[in-house]
């Protein structure tokens, strides 16, 4: 498994930055309307820089290291660090403010410096410690708040949290190998050996998650001036084909960019066209030379005898000469088969694991020697940029009979082979980053008609709502004409001989003069609830004596509670309390509640009212002893010209606008309204007004 | 023997009005207050005419004009529908459950006695 991911890197590395690609895609394409505060634009920053370093880390594992690509690669690492860092430092703010200022970055830039100071490499390490990490973590946290929020968009922004938390810290901690703090044991070698695959591409996944996670984050508004002509979705990924999609892609480009590996050196070994100007004659010009060399070695007569005799002393002599002619090439080695295939003499560092007796029986250059031919071979070697070429030739004795053969071996970094592996993963790279934008854009393009559709489902709700406050208040006016209507048609029709009675005249007058004012009730409520609607019910606050007040309301209903014999009762802890209310809306609450008190409960009742301080509320209740309001009603009394359909209710009219009223004065000046009731035994309407801080508990009475 | 008509109305004072015009007229009146109540009323006295209001709380003046229409012993009475809400959607919803008349609010009283003698006749004698 080690040397499987050991020669994939550059496609690990590949696969790393296009989902950091990915990633700053889908953050660029999160609009403008920054609800949540947090700016995805900066997170577009850090993916779209750290794609750029991860693709670049590409050439140094098939091209070979530099120092200047170190410098430039730890800079442009350090900058993504940064502007994540900055994404989770200005989207931690509250009321516009950020809460941590710009003074952290020049602390963070000493501490890196500091761990400069060990060499370069720690750097590296220094900075992913004391930037990475804590952008990491801190960004997780920002967008964890954020979540928590934008109840809208959670399992995103919980999902992206997570990931980013478990991203910080295998980019963060899990560093390359040094000396320096906790590297020595906490690094990617460690994790490599723990987890069994190497660190980069689990941070890739994660990359990808966190990209996806944002994919389904709700969007905020789209820019309405690309509105598109037709309201149907002409196709719609749905998740899973994107992710399928994605898959597929990288895989398949994996799978080409390892066939372009093996084709190149399959094609190596089948033409063998001289073509002076051509990088693979000069590989030619090495496998002549090393030929050249094998052929010598299988030449000379103590290899020869050594084969036959294999004495010590024959092997010594042999195993020099070889020496003395396979120094000539550098990283190389030579082995020595007999006729079965087994090691003879093994010379040169390049094979330390091939050892005395072990069988190369099987290998493909033995057997062309063996058919008397030179025998070539081309083969991966154990480190990515590494190649292996083989040279075979047969050792004869003079009959001709082959004895054993010669194997050089030369690892050449074959950099040029090794393009077409780059260029395999570069058309890779095109087509998935063609892909992702073809997504996203089709994303863009149905979240502008998921907009449309729900600003076109609004439009159509108020319109219905329109239509029915028409429809109920034409009702609600027609009717009491209706009666005005009617009855004085009766009355000019006159009585004589027709049955209406003078006592009967009188109780049609009385309809007249009700329902007129029932009709002015209702038009002067429908002002008002209009004018609370539009918040622009007028506001006179004064400092009140709400004691008196109250006082001077209960005793106006005293003789209307008198009628119906009900005691109507105060109740207070002081008597006098100043407060900051409007004192005409505070009456009108009361007057609303007392009266509905009385309305409502039968003869003989009790209606109280009670004034108690808590906290930093005055809390205010209307109790009655009548009969109750149904549940269905305690749901929705407060609602727009809701009637009950109790018939004890009914019977007394009403507008069905009173509470509404009462409840909108009420929260006007920062209070609260509930109801607690019980059927056939009474009801309390309570509410609290704010105590403000200058209010003070008595008034010099 | 005079005829008698039910008014289902749960608005009294428009209830009461049309009563007083009503007996002022001769007829018999009985009011129901609430559409279960009217439907009731309606089986039980078997009256010759039946003026309904098509908004009522609960049971709507729509169900309750269904109802009667099923019953087999008032399903031909002649039914007055009253309302004040749109005139075409609900002339629609009348023509369908099976109103005879259907006028909105506020009517003329003269009118509605028109109909009435139109419907069942003068109060007294026979239809």
């Amino acid at each position: 498994m080690r040397n499987f991911f050991n020669i994939q890197y550059d496609y690990i590395y590949f696969f790393y930055g296009l989902a950091f690609f990915f990633l700053a895609i889908i953050c660029f394409g999160i609009r403008k309307d920054r609800r949540h505060g947090l700016p995805w634009f900066l997170l577009g920053m850090f993916g779209l820089i750290h794609g750029i370093n991860e693709w670049l880390e590409i050439f140094p594992v098939i091209f070979g290291s530099s120092d200047a690509f170190s410098i430039g690669h730890l800079i442009i690492l350090g900058l993504s660090y940064l502007f994540l860092f900055e994404f989770a430092r200005s989207g931690f703010s509250r009321g516009g403010k950020t809460i941590i200022g710009v003074w952290i970055y020049p602390i963070i830039l000493v501490l890196v410096l500091l761990g400069g100071r060990y060499g370069f490499s720690e750097f590296n390490i220094a900075s992913r410690y004391f930037i990475g990490f804590p952008a990491g973590i801190f960004a997780s946290l920002v967008i964890f708040r954020g979540a928590q929020l934008e109840p809208a968009g959670r399992k995103s922004l919980l999902t992206l949290s997570i990931a980013m938390a478990l991203y910080s810290i295998l980019a963060g901690l899990i560093v390359p190998k040094a000396d320096f703090i906790w590297a020595k044991w906490l690094n990617a070698d460690s994790f490599y050996q723990v987890v069994g695959m190497p660190v980069q591409l689990v941070r890739g996944v994660l990359a990808m998650i966190c990209a996806m996670a944002l994919w389904f984050f709700p969007p905020a508004l789209p820019n309405v001036k690309l509105l598109p002509k037709r309201y149907t979705i002409p196709f719609k990924p749905s998740k899973w084909m994107i992710l399928l999609t994605l898959t597929i892609l990288v895989g398949m480009g994996w799978a080409f960019t390892n066939y372009f590996d093996y084709y190149a050196g399959v094609q190596l070994i089948k033409n063998i066209q001289i073509n002076t100007n051509s990088p693979i004659n000069q590989l030619m010009t090495k496998l002549t030379r090393l030929e050249r060399i094998a052929i010598v070695i299988s030449k000379a007569s103590s290899v020869k005898t050594t084969l036959t005799t294999r004495t010590d002393e024959d092997l010594e002599k042999a195993a020099a000469i070889i020496e003395h002619y396979q120094r000539e090439l550098e990283n190389s080695g030579c082995l020595l088969l007999d006729n079965q295939g087994l090691v003879v003499i093994s010379v040169g560092d390049v094979f330390l694991e091939n050892k005395k007796n072990q069988s190369f029986a099987s290998a493909v250059y033995f057997k062309q020697a063996m058919s008397g031919k030179t025998g070539y071979h081309f083969a991966l070697g154990p480190t990515y940029n590494e190649r292996i070429y083989s040279v075979s030739f047969p050792v004869k004795d003079h009959d001709g009979k082959i004895l054993g053969v010669v194997v050089l071996k030369e690892k050449l970094s074959a950099a040029r082979i090794i393009k077409y592996r780059f260029v395999g993963i570069i058309i890779t790279m095109f087509v998935c980053l063609l892909t992702m934008v073809f997504f996203v854009v089709l994303k863009n393009r149905e979240n502008q008609i998921l907009f449309m559709k729900e600003v076109n489902e609004q439009l159509n709700s108020v319109d219905r709502m329109k239509n029915d406050f028409l429809a109920v208040v034409s009702h609600e006016l027609k009717t009491p004409l209706t009666s005005i209507n009617n009855a004085a048609t009766i009355l000019l029709r006159g009585w004589p001989d027709k049955r209406v009675t003078q006592e009967r005249e009188k109780e049609l007058l009385e309809i007249i003069l009700n329902n007129t004012h029932r009709q002015t009730r209702m038009v002067k409520d429908l002002l008002d609830v209009s004018k609370i609607e539009a918040g622009a019910m007028s506001m006179e606050i004064k400092l009140t004596d709400l004691i008196v007040l109250i006082r001077e309301t209960v005793n106006t209903f005293q003789p209307l509670a008198e009628k119906k014999d009900i005691k109507l009762l105060l109740s207070v802890e002081k008597e006098s309390l100043l407060i900051s209310i409007d004192p005409d809306h505070t009456h009108r609450i009361l007057a609303n509640l007392i009266h509905n008190a009385i309305k409502f409960t039968p003869d003989h009742g009790e209606v109280m009212v009670k004034v108690k301080e808590i906290r930093r509320n005055v809390k205010i209740s209307v109790s009655d002893t009548g009969i109750g309001i149904i549940e269905e009603d305690i749901k929705n009394i407060f609602n727009k010209f809701y009637r009950s359909s109790d018939a004890r209710v009914r019977q007394e009219g009403g507008s069905g606008l009173g509470l509404l009223i009462t409840k909108g004065l009420v929260e006007a000046q920062g209070g609260k309204i509930w109801i607690e009731s019980k059927l056939n035994k009474g009801s309390s309407f309570n509410f609290t007004l704010p105590l403000g801080p200058e209010d003070k508990g008595d008034s010099h009475a | 023997m005079h005829k008698l008509i039910l008014i289902i109305e749960d608005e009294v004072d428009i209830a009461k009005t049309i009563r007083y015009s009503l007996e002022g007229e001769g007829y018999d009146v009985v009011i129901a207050g609430r559409g279960e109540e009217g439907l009731e009323k309606a089986k039980q006295h078997k009256p010759d005419l039946v003026i309904l209001d098509l908004r009522l709380p609960r049971l709507q003046g729509e169900e309750v004009c269904k109802e009667i229409r099923k019953d087999e012993q008032i399903a031909k009475t002649p039914i007055i529908m009253l309302t004040s809400k749109d005139a075409e959607a609900d002339r629609i919803i009348g023509k369908v459950v099976g109103a005879n008349v259907y006028m909105t609010k506020p009517f003329d009283l003269d009118k509605l006695s028109a109909k009435i003698k139109e419907l069942v006749g003068p109060s007294e004698g026979l239809s």
